[in-house]
């Protein structure tokens, strides 16, 4: 690495067409003992997480309010996971060319669809129903269960599928110089592909059409999980701000896990040379920007409330911020403390590191601010969804009673909880002994379009933009 | 005649365009060759035709299909459960709007990896095929030829006087 007088690291050397196949092709291949017990680990602790779930199912699923952990971890874990692969697919649309190492990773994120989709049946099975509430379907007696199930499908379906276009061309590279089982899985899904210009055009088309779905489908899904599993559950709780904080949140988290999750790959994934500084300080960027907006939709709905001051808006306010105004120990109010957590961990702490350019020029800084959101925003979905969950007036334009039986997680919640992060986990390593987690096309597409050339007392790198 | 093929193999991008300068010199067409790469290029950088993108039409006609069946579905529900709801009519379109989008998306993705799988003309059902090379996923360039059995040996002669590292004849 080159240190200018600024202390900026310049850059390392770019791989050669070589060391790309090495590193990408036969050296992240390798499954070790250490990464099989792992591997076997996740799988039971998955196994282990669907096994509560069906256990809680067969426990009932008529009282709601029993469910409300497994809400917190469900929806917290959706958030955290399912945005992360718009880091590799907005940042495509927006052709930033330092985001080409880190696409891949970001893009397998989407394999947590499936979990999620295992995981959801029972939330879904458990919701009380809309009977006597205010929702989005107009009485329609199907709804919940039908358009939800149908929206997440689609989602799951759609990122999915464009992992699947984004590694095609990755599969037929393995096919043709990996080895062992992953050669064999690589050649038969890869399909046939040869580069054609034919195909190049349509894969491109391909990904930029499916990632518009992605998109579009990513907000819708939080639209329809933040209004029927939290506001329709809050008689007394109607704001169109919140299915939009929802979904900004989850990009904030989901952006957090992903730094995190690149800096664990350059630590010990062998992957430092593809995770560098570039990446670390231009997400730092826009973890700036994602924590400045979680604020700012926080505070567009929350202001709305404080100042309106109406009955059901101030029961709102203690639902899922104050806690009960009736209970005047305010280390005796859970809401608040949750609250305080999670703006506290989200936005305060974190702004207040990210904001200095030293720490988003750095690998760590933005590393640590991520642990800070994931966990903040731990907090975040912890407010609202044991709050909303543990209600059980049902009907009514506000809420009569601020919910005290909020109580602790059970063993089955937590191993449901830690079934959700090993089932993600175990996908995405499961995938990675097929698939490298550095996009090879992408990264020799980068190496064809980028020189480094002298420059003044250092060097610069040329980057070529193709069309 | 019958059509034969051939491929020249180039180890970059500058000797591959000298390849297909030279194929078009002695005659052929963008038409008679394709280029092979193990990343994308710009369209046309080796001179090659490029069809025209139908993908966006695909997904148009699963968007739209999509569509037409929600509205089906969701008449067909309201109308079957005709409740009147905050004195709105049966068939209320903002009520039905979120359900129409999700079988929008959903059939348009189902249309989108079918147009992407048909117009690349996948799946191959032989593999990569007997004028592969694997070194085209290390870096290389592959110029396949295709041409009546009479001028597969000017391609030949074309293909290796552009510079091509190897020259590979369909097996017999």
């Amino acid at each position: 690495m080159q240190t200018s007088h600024n202390g900026h690291e310049a850059p390392g050397p770019p791989a050669t067409q070589d060391e790309l196949t090495q590193e990408l092709i036969h050296d992240a291949r390798e499954t070790g003992p250490r990464m099989r017990r792992a591997l076997w680990i996740l799988a039971a602790i998955a196994t282990l997480g669907v096994v509560a779930a069906l256990l809680m199912m067969l426990g009932g699923l008529d009282d709601h309010t029993r469910w409300k952990y497994y809400a917190v971890g469900y929806f917290y874990v959706f958030s955290l996971v399912m945005g992360i692969p718009m880091a590799g697919i907005g940042l495509r649309f927006a052709r930033a060319q330092w985001r080409r190492p880190t696409s891949r990773a970001a893009e397998l994120f989407a394999l947590a669809g499936p979990v999620m989709l295992v995981f959801f049946i029972p939330i879904m099975a458990a919701h009380p129903g809309l009977e006597g509430r205010n929702s989005l379907w107009m009485d329609w007696r199907l709804a919940p269960w039908f358009p939800d199930l149908l929206m997440l499908t689609t989602f799951v379906g759609i990122g999915l599928i464009f992992l699947y276009v984004s590694v095609l061309p990755d599969l037929a590279a393995i096919r043709d110089h990996g080895s062992g089982r992953s050669r064999g899985i690589a050649a038969s899904l890869a399909y046939g592909w040869v580069g054609t210009a034919q195909q190049w055009a349509m894969h491109k088309s391909g990904l930029g059409i499916l990632g518009a779905m992605y998109i579009a489908a990513y907000a819708t899904t939080h639209m329809v999980f933040a209004t029927d599993y939290a506001m329709v559950l809050t008689p007394g709780w109607k704001d169109p701000i919140f299915p939009a904080f929802h979904a900004v949140t989850g990009l904030q988290m989901g952006l957090g896990l992903f730094i995190v999750v690149q800096f664990a790959l350059r630590k010990w994934g062998g992957l430092a040379r593809y995770f560098e500084l570039e990446q670390f300080w231009a997400y730092g960027r826009l973890l700036l920007a994602l924590t400045l907006f979680w604020f700012y939709f926080f505070w567009s709905g929350f202001i709305l409330f404080w100042y309106g001051r109406l009955p059901h808006e101030q029961q709102v306010l203690a639902l899922l911020a104050f806690g009960d105004p009736a209970v005047e120990n305010l280390l005796a109010r859970p809401q608040l403390w949750m609250f305080v957590g999670a703006i506290g961990l989200s936005f305060i702490t974190a702004f207040l590191l990210i904001m200095w350019n030293p720490v988003r020029r750095s690998i760590l800084g933005p590393a640590v601010v991520g642990v800070i959101i994931v966990i903040g925003n731990f907090f975040d979905r912890l407010r609202i969804y044991v709050n909303t969950w543990s209600i059980e007036q049902v009907g009514g334009h506000e809420l009569h009673h601020i919910p005290t039986n909020i109580g602790y997680p059970g063993i089955l919640e937590i191993l449901v909880f830690a079934g959700m992060l090993s089932g993600v986990a175990l996908m995405i390593l499961l995938a990675s002994r097929v698939v490298p987690f550095v996009s090879l096309w992408e990264t020799r597409e980068a190496l064809l379009l980028r020189v480094v050339r002298p420059f003044g007392v250092g060097h610069a790198h040329i980057v070529a933009k193709p069309d | 005649m019958a059509n034969q093929s051939v491929l020249g193999l180039y180890e970059n991008a500058d000797s591959a365009a000298e390849g297909a300068r030279n194929l078009r010199e002695v005659g052929f067409t963008s038409d008679d060759y394709e280029v092979m790469t193990g990343n994308p290029y710009p369209e046309g950088a080796f001179g090659e035709h490029v069809k025209k993108n139908k993908l966006f039409r695909f997904s148009l006609f699963g968007a739209f299909i999509g569509f037409i069946t929600a509205f089906l579905f969701v008449f067909a529900t309201q109308t079957a459960f005709p409740l009147v709801t905050g004195g709105k009519p049966i068939l209320a379109i903002p009520a039905s709007m979120i359900i129409m989008y999700e079988f929008t998306l959903l059939v348009a993705m189902i249309f989108t990896v079918i147009g992407v799988i048909f117009e690349s003309r996948l799946p191959r059902p032989g593999g990569a095929g007997p004028l592969y090379d694997a070194r085209i996923t290390l870096g290389y360039i592959g110029l396949l030829v295709t041409v009546d059995e009479s001028r597969i040996g000017n391609a030949q002669q074309a293909l290796q006087s552009g510079g091509a590292e190897e020259v590979i004849n369909e097996p017999a």
